[in-house]
């Protein structure tokens, strides 16, 4: 059957339905059509070219993804660790994050100079962050082997052992968690003061405030983290880069670290483009799954 | 309207005015900080010459006061430097390029003299010089200097400092064990074995001093006969440099590695009026020429002494690798003609007595005899005597380079994951090797299978 | 709360304040120390790190004056705070537009750009850092402050993300009682939503504040003038050069901390103020 032609009341009516969300959204379309989806095209480009940064790419079809799933073990084997590191950090994270912010909100006095202290760890700058850390993990005169050798044991090379290096990584990564701490406490400010009020005078008691009000209410923040959680661990660079560069013996050897060497180091950007989507893809699955979970667990006030 | 629920609701106009406010305090804010772009040239009416470099803290002076000098000695060109910090001035250079804004000169430290030329993104000195300039350049630039230099027969950069490597022994320790600076090791073994007469423990058996602790192949390899630059190609898996992996392993393990990691992790790093060398941690040290100058200016009575490494049994003598400073030119070069002008003055080409200062100041050995021979240098050498013997390892037959080529970078991470393997015990030399040139090939061959041309070596 | 749930709170903060505050107050101490004080030396051991080590003694307050007269800092100073304070008021203003959007309006494809936003956090930057390079330099922008800009202006994925969140979790009925009164959907996020949303605002501004303050690599890549370098990038500077001398290098630090800690101080009064005083009832 043919259309019927497009009367101008139906554009309104499009308008009126449409018009203001998009105008809304339109700073950030904007920007997404001039700054961001041209790079992205670009690299989807390059992932099929041979590509050294200085050279005109040339088309090598789907080689890079071939040699990178069949030829490469260092690709498995910075997934791996990446993947070990996400399992462990995004949920310890998120546990410790809410326990702090949710101690934090009590009322008690001293409540601001405590939540400085505890987002500290954040502000401080990642090369002095770095530098605390190596001699808090220090083997020989470091804080940790300190405390375990005047219990009489004797720790190990932390950040210089294979089998601890990632280990101590994870353990750093706690005193960052100030960030996602303090927008937990921005979500805690958003609930409804009446919402306690009417759980305390139907009698019930302090957990189960906690559970049926404060977390349920906190769903929305602990989904955002989640997922800013799981694309940061596939992106997570910084400290590995200061701290091990990959080592010992490849036990830190984070994909990101991998992929920054091919692209920047060994002049290989193709290469590094085609690793960057495969990740992307990974990281959009879960982050698909997690989506797709929320409506059973995140509760949104209306 | 709206908000008629809220307690503390005020008209929309109020809002309003708040918001307006609230913006013209953050337009003022904004007036009052934009930062006014300040001048960058002191002499308008000159070519540029953008330079970008690493120095920073206390060097950046000294270098930029190079720079003011040269800038002052004539009248076309305006060289404005720029520092940007050495981790990151690699990938600078490599956006710049790849963007096509690149400076016209910079100076890198970092390996890549191969890649950069394999990839074109730096251009021959051959065609910034006269034919008399070339000639003289290579006539009178000491041999190890040009090799330096030189990539596939053309000049592809200017060395701004070259490091050097000899022993450092501390006699204060010597001492204790009735060694005098006239008794030095003459050999590799006999060095070794009087590094373990200096090593001490303290009660709790934990290793509180070294006496030698040899580290890093490409430094020792020289010393072997070994090296990684043959024919033309990368090569790795050598008989010599395996007899050097072997020599660094076993000390590693006399020691132990986990208590080498333990004593090593509680030392300063490596610069500073605490480093190593100063503070007594190890009796002797094989370190680079930079030394000298850092004891002169933290601890000018140390009581120190400089030698050549000794051979080993059927190795070469006055042995080290030597690490460059290249000063590049860009392809993209908007004046490489003011950048030739300018790496002249710098490592004195027709400069000598300029350059001579330059190399006192930066405590670096020069490029040309006419330079050492010059009043600045030799001042700079009655200063400080030590150094004198880096000056006379120039001339050694038997220096090292790092691995050259595209692969360059790569081989190198390669050989320091291969030789971590060794000291660990986790790999054995023969092994270690093996693999690196496994990898090697590996990527040579995923590189021709992309189509990539694998360029490498010095033909 | 009870009188014992308070005495376990109070003890939970303290002693959980011990790990929170060994970075920085590390960090300070060092940069009172002198090298000999850290470090091994002449057949001695290093001091084992206690927390009594901690204190230093005696007091070197040279490495103070000695970090600041390495770098411009004055100047650095000056070129952060101005694109701190532009990016602030650019991406919380921007984002918060773009988020209400999202959250509180009906359009067509609305999951779908949603999903396409988070996406394009999932990219690594390494990648699109040469293509986005190229664009900036043929609109001219290589060499200025521009590309450290203008980009906020359009909304950061990050918050725009976050504060989805926060007003999707706002009650509907003043919303409602403002559409009944004739107000436009802007002037309910202006009058309603803005107003209800001060915590997850100042989330987003000292996020971004302290991302600017840190941005290392964007004034690395895009700016050529010495004079135009931010605190961040002297930190950098400093700590190539001067590697090894850690308490220098934590003077430097600490004097690049300080701001962002007394900001965060003061900031954070705005968390408490949220839905709890400002007597809204839903």
């Amino acid at each position: 059957m043919p259309e019927p032609p497009v009367r101008p009341s139906r554009i309104r009516k499009w308008l009126r339905k449409n018009g203001t969300g998009l105008l809304f959204i339109s700073p950030w379309l904007v920007g997404f059509f001039c700054f961001t989806i041209g790079p992205f095209f670009s690299s989807v480009y390059l992932s099929f070219n041979s590509y050294d940064l200085v050279h005109r790419p040339v088309w090598v079809g789907a080689a890079n993804y071939a040699t990178l799933l069949h030829d490469d073990p260092m690709f498995w084997q910075s997934l791996w660790v990446t993947v070990k590191y996400a399992v462990v950090s995004v949920p310890v994270g998120i546990v410790v994050g809410v326990a702090l912010a949710i101690l934090l909100n009590t009322k008690v006095k001293g409540q601001t100079l405590f939540r400085t202290i505890f987002y500290l760890p954040s502000i401080v700058p990642a090369v002095a962050n770095a530098v605390v850390f190596s001699w808090i993990l220090n083997p020989e005169i470091g804080l940790i082997n300190g405390i375990l050798r005047s219990l009489g044991l004797e720790g190990p090379a932390w950040l210089n052992d294979p089998k601890w290096a990632l280990w101590s990584l994870m353990l750093m990564g706690l005193w960052g968690v100030g960030g996602s701490m303090v927008i937990y406490l921005a979500g805690l400010q958003d609930i409804p003061i009446h919402l306690y009020e009417a759980a305390t005078l139907d009698g019930a008691s302090a957990y189960q405030r906690l559970r049926k009000v404060t977390l349920p209410l906190l769903t929305p923040v602990i989904f955002f983290n989640l997922v800013m959680g799981i694309i940061g661990s596939f992106q997570y660079f910084t400290e590995a880069f200061i701290m091990t560069n990959g080592g010992p013996e490849g036990s830190t050897s984070f994909y990101a670290l991998y992929l920054f060497q091919r692209a920047w180091q060994y002049l290989d950007m193709g290469y590094a483009c085609a690793m960057a989507w495969i990740v992307f893809v990974i990281t959009m699955v879960i982050t698909g799954i997690v989506f797709q979970s929320q409506k059973r667990w995140v509760h949104f006030g209306h | 309207m709206g908000i008629d629920q809220s307690p503390d609701s005020r008209p929309a106009w109020a809002g309003r005015l708040k918001a307006a406010g609230a913006l013209l305090l953050v337009l003022a804010v904004i007036a009052v900080l934009a930062p006014p772009s300040p001048p960058e040239l002191h002499h308008p009416g000159r070519i540029k010459v953008i330079f970008w470099h690493a120095f920073a803290g206390e060097w950046q002076p000294i270098y930029e006061g190079m720079v003011a000098r040269f800038n002052a000695s004539q009248t076309k060109y305006e060289v404005v430097p720029v520092s940007v910090p050495g981790d990151a001035l690699t990938m600078k250079f490599l956006l710049s390029s790849a963007g096509g804004a690149t400076p016209d000169i910079l100076l890198d430290w970092d390996p890549i003299l191969g890649t950069w030329t394999d990839k074109g993104l730096i251009r021959s000195y051959d065609s910034v010089m006269s034919p008399e300039e070339r000639r003289a350049y290579l006539a009178e630039t000491y041999p190890i200097v040009k090799r330096n230099s030189m990539y596939k027969g053309k000049i592809m950069a200017m060395i701004d400092g070259l490091d050097f490597w000899a022993v450092y022994y501390r006699l204060d320790h010597l001492k204790e064990v009735g060694v005098d600076k006239d008794h030095l090791p003459k050999s590799l073994e006999e060095l070794v074995e009087l590094g373990k007469r200096l090593d001490r423990y303290d009660d709790q058996h934990r290793l509180r001093r070294v006496g030698f602790l040899p580290q890093g192949l490409v430094g020792f390899a020289p010393a072997f006969g070994g090296g990684f630059n043959k024919n033309g190609r990368i090569v790795v898996d050598t008989p010599e440099n395996l007899r050097a992996m072997q020599f660094l392993g076993q000390i590693q393990k006399r020691l132990g590695y986990d208590t080498i990691t333990r004593f090593t992790s509680s030392l300063a790093a490596d610069a500073g009026p605490n480093m190593p060398l100063i503070a007594g941690n190890y009796s002797i040290m094989f370190d680079g020429e930079w030394r000298v100058k850092q004891v002169a200016q933290y601890k000018p009575d140390l009581p120190y002494i400089v030698a050549p490494l000794p051979a080993p049994a059927g190795g070469k003598p006055n042995a080290c690798n030597t690490a460059p400073n290249y000063l590049v030119i860009p392809t993209a070069a908007k004046c490489p003609k003011g950048a030739w002008e300018f790496a002249k003055y710098c490592v004195g080409i027709q400069h000598p007595e300029e350059g001579g200062r330059h190399m006192g100041e930066m405590g670096w050995v020069p490029d040309n005899p006419s330079i050492a021979r010059s009043k600045a240098y030799q001042a700079y050498l009655r200063k400080y005597p030590q150094y004198k013997v880096f000056v006379d390892l120039m001339t050694s037959p038997n220096l090292g380079m790092f691995p050259q080529g595209s692969l360059q970078k790569f081989v190198t991470d390669e050989i320091s994951k291969a030789e971590d393997g060794v000291l660990r015990g986790t790999l054995s030399p023969e092994n270690a090797l093996k693999t690196v040139e496994t990898h090697l090939d590996a990527e040579r061959e995923r590189l021709r299978k992309l189509g990539q041309p694998v360029l490498e070596g010095r033909t | 709360m009870t009188r014992l749930q308070r005495v376990c709170v109070y003890i939970a903060l303290i002693f959980l304040s011990i790990p929170a505050l060994l970075p920085m107050t590390w960090m300070v101490s060092t940069s009172l120390k002198t090298d000999k004080q850290v470090f091994a030396t002449e057949g001695k051991a290093a001091p084992t790190v206690s927390l009594r080590s901690l204190i230093p003694s005696p007091l070197q307050l040279k490495n103070y004056p000695d970090a600041m007269s390495t770098v411009p800092f004055r100047t650095y100073l000056r070129n952060t705070v101005f694109l701190c304070v532009v990016n602030v008021f650019g991406v919380v203003l921007s984002s918060a537009i773009v988020a209400y959007g999202f959250a509180r309006c009906t359009f067509v494809g609305k999951p779908l750009l949603f999903i396409a936003m988070i996406s394009t956090m999932a990219v690594p930057p390494q990648v699109t850092m040469v293509p986005v390079f190229a664009l900036f330099r043929a609109l001219g922008w290589y060499g200025t402050y521009l590309p450290l800009i203008v980009p906020s202006f359009f909304g950061a994925p990050f918050f725009i993300f976050l504060m989805t969140q926060f007003f999707r979790t706002l009650p509907d009925d003043m919303a409602e009682a403002a559409r009944l009164d004739g107000s436009s959907e802007w002037g309910i996020f202006l009058r309603v939503v803005l107003p209800l949303s001060r915590p997850a605002l100042a989330t987003c501004a000292i996020f971004q504040f302290m991302g600017t303050w840190n941005d290392f690599l964007g004034p690395l890549l895009y700016l050529n003038n010495p004079n135009s370098y931010t605190v961040a990038y002297g930190l950098q500077q400093f700590m190539s050069k001067n590697g090894g001398q850690w308490t220098m290098l934590m003077a430097g630090a600490t004097v690049f901390t300080l701001p962002m800690i007394v900001l965060f101080f003061f900031a954070q009064k705005t968390f408490i103020q949220g839905i709890a005083t400002t007597g809204v009832k839903g």
